[in-house]
C-alpha cells in the first residue's frame, strides 16, 4: 500500500468519528464575562456540573492524544 | 534551601540598583515585540487553558480581591488585559502607587494572589563566612566589626574552649594521690560505653571505649581548666586515653572570625594596608561618624547592612531570619496592608542606602589597592577611639527576624483543617 492510500484510509477513518460537543465548551459559553475574566462567582455556583465537564474534557483530551500519537507512529512505506 | 536563598539575596544586594531599575516593569510600549507576540496569538482557547481557568477559580478570585484591595482604581484596566499581561499591569500600577515589586512575569495571575513577592537582601551568617563577594564588598566588610559577636553558633562548635594540654603549668608539679587514681578508676569502670558523666563544676566526660574517654562541654573558667588538667594526669597514670578537641572560647573565636576575611583582603590590597585596620574593625556608628558627608559616604551604610541595622526590613533580614513552611522552596509572605505599608515607607531609604553602598563599592573596585589604602588612611587619620559594644553572649538572632507577615506551618495546618 502506498502513502496516498494510507492517507486516504486515515481521512476516511477520521470522517467516521462522530461529532463531540463537550459540556465544558457549552458551560464556558453560558457563563458571562466579568472584568475580563469568566465570572468566578458563577463558576463557584456550578461546581458539580463543572467538575463533571472537566473530567469529560480530560478524557476526551487523552483519547485525542492517543489518536495523534497513533498517527505519528505511522511511517510511510515505499511503493512496491 | 535557606542557603540557596541567602546566596540569591547576596547576589541581588551586590547587583547595582540601577540594573533593578532597568528590568523593572514599565508602561505599555516598553516591549513592543512581546506585545506583538501576544497580539499574534489569536484563535480558539486551548482546552487545557479553559480547564485551568475553571480549576483555579479560587486563585483567580484571590487575584481579583488583591486588585480590589490595593488598586481599585485600576481594576478595569488590569482585568481587561489579556491574562498573561495582567500581572505585568498589576506590577506597573503597584509600582506607581506603592513601591516597585520584584518583577516575576512568569508567575500566572492565579498564583500571584497567593503570596506577596519579597526579595530580601540581608547578609546571612553563612554568606559572611563563605566570603564569596564582589571585591568592593569584601574590602568594606574588612572594616566592620564581626556582626555575629556572641552568636551561639560560634560558641557551639568548640566543646573544650581551651587546650588542656597546654594549660596547667602549676598542675605539672601536682602528683596524683592514690585516692585520686582510685576515684577515677571507679568512675570510669562504672560507666558503660557512650555513658556521659557530668562534672558539676562544668565539663563532661564520655566513655568512648574500654580505655578511652572524651572531654566535652567544658566551661571556660580556671577551676575547670585546673580540674581537667589534673584529670588528664590521673588518666595517664591509669593508662586511659583522653581525647578532646582543643578549641577557642567565644571571645577568641569572635576575633578569629575576621581572620579569613582579612587574609582575603590582604590578597587584594596587600598586607601593609590590612595591618592598619583595627583588629576588631569599627562599629557602624564610628564609620558613620567618620565618613558621612565625605567622599567616602557609603561605608557607614555598608556597615549598617552587614550588621543588620539599617532599619529597612529587606536589607536587615536574610532568609535564615524568616518563617519557613515545610516543603516550600522559599518563605511565603502574606499580602497584607501592614506588609505593604512597611515596605512602601522603607523603600526610599532602602534605595538610598543601596545606591550609596553601590557607589562606594564601584569606586573601590576601580583601583582596589590604592582606593582602599586611601580609605583606610582617611579612617585612621580621624583617631576615633573605636566604640566597643560588649555584645559577648548577648547576640539575639531575633533582632534580625523578618518583621513582615509570613505564612507559617500553623497557617498551613489551619487551612488544611478548614478544608477537611
Amino acid at each position: 500500500m502506498n502513502d496516498k492510500k494510507n492517507i486516504d484510509k486515515v481521512i476516511a477513518a477520521i470522517l467516521t468519528v462522530p461529532e463531540k460537543k463537550l459540556l465544558l465548551i457549552q458551560i464556558v459559553n453560558s457563563i458571562p464575562i466579568k472584568n475580563g475574566e469568566i465570572d468566578y462567582l458563577e463558576i463557584q455556583k456550578r461546581t458539580l456540573e463543572i467538575n463533571l465537564a472537566i473530567t469529560e474534557a480530560k478524557i476526551y483530551s487523552v483519547h485525542t492524544m492517543q489518536a495523534v500519537d497513533a498517527l505519528l507512529r505511522l511511517r510511510s512505506k515505499k511503493e512496491v | 534551601m535557606i542557603d540557596q536563598n541567602n546566596r540569591a539575596a547576596l547576589e541581588s544586594m551586590m547587583t547595582s540598583p540601577v540594573y533593578d531599575e532597568q528590568i523593572s516593569v514599565r508602561p505599555e510600549g516598553g516591549w513592543p515585540l512581546s506585545m506583538l507576540a501576544d497580539m499574534l496569538k489569536v484563535g480558539p482557547p486551548l482546552l487545557t487553558e479553559i480547564i485551568k481557568s475553571m480549576e483555579s477559580v479560587k486563585d483567580t478570585e484571590k487575584f481579583v480581591n488583591l486588585v480590589q484591595m490595593l488598586l481599585p482604581e485600576y481594576e478595569n484596566d488590569i482585568m481587561s488585559a489579556p491574562r498573561r499581561r495582567r500581572v505585568y499591569k498589576f506590577c506597573f500600577y503597584f509600582g506607581k502607587k506603592y513601591y516597585p515589586l520584584p518583577a516575576n512575569m512568569d508567575c500566572p495571575p492565579a498564583e500571584w494572589g497567593n503570596n506577596m513577592p519579597v526579595t530580601l537582601f540581608g547578609l546571612s551568617y553563612k554568606e559572611y563566612h563563605e566570603l564569596d563577594m564582589r571585591p568592593g564588598y569584601l574590602l568594606m566588610l574588612s572594616l566592620v566589626v564581626y556582626p555575629w559577636e556572641g552568636d551561639d553558633r560560634d560558641a557551639q562548635d568548640d566543646s573544650v574552649p581551651f587546650n588542656p594540654a597546654a594549660f596547667g603549668n602549676g598542675t605539672k608539679k601536682w602528683k596524683p594521690k592514690a585516692s585520686d587514681i582510685e576515684w577515677l578508676k571507679a568512675l570510669f569502670t562504672s560507666l558503660k560505653i557512650n555513658d556521659h558523666w557530668i562534672a558539676p563544676m562544668g565539663f563532661e566526660m564520655v566513655k568512648v571505649s574500654a580505655n578511652e574517654f572524651k572531654l566535652t562541654n567544658a566551661a571556660d573558667n580556671p577551676d575547670v581548666k585546673d580540674t581537667i588538667a589534673r584529670t588528664l594526669l590521673v588518666a595517664e597514670k591509669l593508662g586511659i586515653k583522653a581525647t578532646f578537641i582543643a578549641g577557642k572560647n567565644a571571645a577568641e573565636k569572635t576575633t578569629a572570625a575576621r581572620i579569613p576575611l582579612l587574609d582575603k583582603v590582604q590578597d587584594i590590597v596587600g598586607a601593609e594596608t590590612v595591618r592598619k585596620i583595627p583588629k576588631r574593625g569599627w562599629e557602624p556608628e564610628d564609620l558613620h561618624k567618620m565618613t558621612d558627608g565625605t567622599r567616602f559616604e557609603g561605608v557607614g551604610y555598608f556597615a549598617d547592612w552587614a550588621c543588620g541595622q539599617t532599619g529597612c526590613t529587606i536589607l536587615d533580614s536574610s532568609y535564615e531570619d524568616c518563617e519557613w513552611v515545610e516543603g516550600m522552596g522559599e518563605p511565603l509572605f502574606k499580602w497584607t496592608k501592614r506588609n505593604i505599608e512597611i515596605l512602601t515607607e522603607q523603600w526610599p531609604k532602602t534605595q538610598e542606602i543601596r545606591t550609596k553602598i553601590d557607589k562606594m563599592a564601584i569606586w573601590l573596585e576601580q583601583d582596589q589597592a590604592n582606593h582602599f589604602f586611601e580609605l583606610v588612611n582617611f579612617l585612621m587619620s580621624h583617631k576615633v577611639k573605636p566604640t566597643h559594644k560588649d555584645r559577648m553572649g548577648f547576640y539575639d538572632r531575633g533582632d534580625r527576624a523578618c518583621c513582615l507577615d509570613q505564612f507559617s506551618d500553623e497557617d498551613e495546618e489551619e487551612e488544611n483543617d478548614g478544608t477537611e
